[in-house]
């Protein structure tokens, strides 16, 4: 469900599977301990992600909001997400691609 | 209240009804469709409980009768619903080309009255959540607390299901310029304006889509080859019905002359009391706002006995209806208007032409667009009065109310929300339902209008060529 690397000072967060509530509950304290920690920049890898629910939203826009401006992206995003992201009106807050 | 908590409220609902909006269009017709018949069981199982929480709170109204609407707006909604295919691809035409896709419209504003206030509310959620459209719950201010607990128990209902978060919202605390502003919000996709006419008429000045409703004032034709005790058992059924706060009740009979007599005393055996002229003129202030032109909002929903108990006026104890005998429909006629009570006016004609015109003035009298009623078992006749009145639904030997609404006594769809068409200023003359929530795409492949391409286009270019002409050579060969 989530796999935490690191990359030349950046925090790879690569998701699989469906991330709905209950996977998103899972993972949330994870991600919050690598915020604790200050990263230069992190990335949230949606490769292998084919659902995304409000809780995970919400676990990108804290990631978004704690990191500092222009240092955290979600990526390699299938197009259903990333219209969800548009939809969902994150596009100013958080990059993603 | 500062207008920036105002404004920051607002943002909030928006932010989160946003969020909830792209989730939702992520969800497949299965995960949907589990969230919906969450809603729909939660709601039917606490019909009574929020029924008489209604009647508790909004004074109005008949408990018994709004555990009928809750049915409705739940068990029969959903039962009229549950199959249309409301996510992905909902038709396909080989032969045309056209595939359709559904897609969701956005964030819904549902605003809800205080005469049907629970039924309203899990009916509009119920219509949202199967077309993927979060819903934001502006309760009436007199019905408050029963509007917001069925929309808790809708949205409880929904998170079981896993449903988006804040799928369903709703405003705490009654305010217009909360309202106002979240109906103008560039990111609320639709309102769903159920209410007064000042409120619907804000609603579409708001810039945002929106589907109001209209007054009804609903005429009811007792055609001479009637079922006379039948049609007045089911007059009677339909405007006792919650004490008449359907807008769709009936506001006036219309008889002719040869059977009114038999009508009227059919009426009286039945629990009908019909006034006297002075009697109707104690009653008319009662009842009517005679310098607003509108029906008094205190007797709203009560029964005929409290009505007649107001204006000291003596009727027998088992009095279930109060009619009154006029000429006139007008604005100097009171009882020629809505009154969403058990009040209703009696008038009597020459013919059946005559019956047609009364219908039509009334019809007219801030009525148009919503429902007439006809009892006949004379198919012209009937066809006569459905083509003259101007009416979203035209309901034949059925209670006006509950024929209006849909689904109990006949095929129409059950709905809260009855649209009253041009004449009421609203888009539609359906009884909104499910397939009014969504934006159909059309994906059209190349099929050739071959008629339009085997005429040579210099043809159309020549303007000496006549219309006979070139209708010739486009229909040549086929």
């Amino acid at each position: 469900m989530l796999t935490i690397s690191e990359k030349n000072g950046c925090i790879v967060c690569l998701f699989t599977g469906r991330m709905d509530t209950l996977a998103s509950r899972e993972v949330m304290e994870d991600i919050r301990a690598e915020l604790v920690n200050g990263p230069e920049k992190m990335i949230f890898d949606l490769q292998d992600v084919n659902y995304i629910s409000s809780a995970f939203l919400r676990i990108c826009i804290e990631a978004a909001q704690t990191m500092p401006v222009d240092s955290f992206s979600v990526v390699n995003t299938d197009p259903m997400i990333k219209k969800t992201f548009k939809v969902a009106g994150l596009e100013e807050m958080i990059h993603v691609e | 209240m500062g207008t920036e908590s105002v404004v920051d409220r607002v943002n909030i609902f928006m932010q989160n009804a946003r969020l909830a909006s792209a989730v939702f269009a992520e969800l497949d017709q299965e995960h949907t469709d589990r969230i919906v018949r969450a809603v729909y069981r939660a709601g039917f199982a606490n019909r009574v409980k929020l029924a008489k929480m209604a009647c508790e709170e909004t004074g109005l109204g008949v408990w018994e009768h709004k555990v009928i609407k809750n049915v409705v707006a739940t068990q029969l909604v959903y039962e009229d619903i549950k199959n249309l295919k409301t996510v992905g691809i909902v038709s396909e035409n080989e032969l045309e080309g056209i595939v359709e896709i559904a897609q969701p419209l956005g964030p819904i504003l549902a605003i809800t009255p205080m005469t049907n206030p629970t039924s309203t509310v899990m009916f509009k959620i119920l219509l949202a959540l199967k077309t993927r459209n979060p819903i934001i719950i502006s309760p009436h201010r007199r019905a408050l607390q029963c509007s917001i607990e069925a929309a808790r128990i809708c949205y409880d209902a929904a998170m079981t299901e896993d449903a988006p978060e804040h799928c369903i919202q709703w405003i705490t605390e009654s305010s217009r310029e909360q309202t106002h502003d979240l109906m103008s919000h560039p990111s609320m996709a639709l309102i769903l304006a159920t209410g007064g006419g000042s409120l619907v008429n804000a609603a579409y000045s708001s810039g945002t889509p929106a589907i109001g409703v209209g007054a009804g004032n609903v005429p009811v034709c007792v055609e001479q080859s009637a079922d006379i005790p039948f049609a007045v058992s089911q007059i009677i059924y339909s405007k006792t019905f919650d004490n008449g706060t359907i807008c769709a009740s009936e506001q006036a009979v219309v008889v002719e002359r040869s059977i009114a007599q038999t009508l009227k005393d059919e009426f009286v055996r039945q629990g009908t009391y019909i006034v006297t002229d002075e009697e109707c003129r104690i009653l008319e202030p009662i009842v009517f706002d005679l310098e607003r032109h509108l029906m008094n909002a205190d007797i709203v929903g009560q029964t005929a006995l409290t009505i007649a108990e107001k204006g000291g006026v003596k009727v027998p104890a088992n009095t279930v209806l109060l009619m009154a005998e006029r000429d006139a429909v007008g604005k100097h006629e009171p009882l020629s208007s809505e009154i969403l009570a058990p009040v209703i006016a009696l008038y009597v004609v020459d013919d059946f032409r005559c019956a047609i015109n009364k219908c039509i003035d009334l019809n007219y009298h801030g009525g148009i667009g919503h429902t007439a009623s006809i009892y006949s078992n004379d198919e012209d006749r009937i066809k006569q009065f459905a083509d003259q009145m101007n009416a979203g639904r035209i309901v034949v030997n059925t209670p006006s109310s509950q024929g209006a609404v849909g689904g109990i006594f006949n095929t129409l769809h059950p709905s809260m929300t009855l649209g009253c068409g041009s004449g009421g200023k609203n888009i539609t003359t359906d009884n909104v339902t499910a397939s009014h929530l969504l934006n159909i795409q059309r994906v059209a492949r190349r099929r050739l209008n071959n008629k339009f391409l085997q005429v040579d286009i210099n043809k159309y270019l020549d303007e000496s060529n006549s219309v006979e002409y070139l209708e010739k050579e486009y229909h040549k060969n086929s």
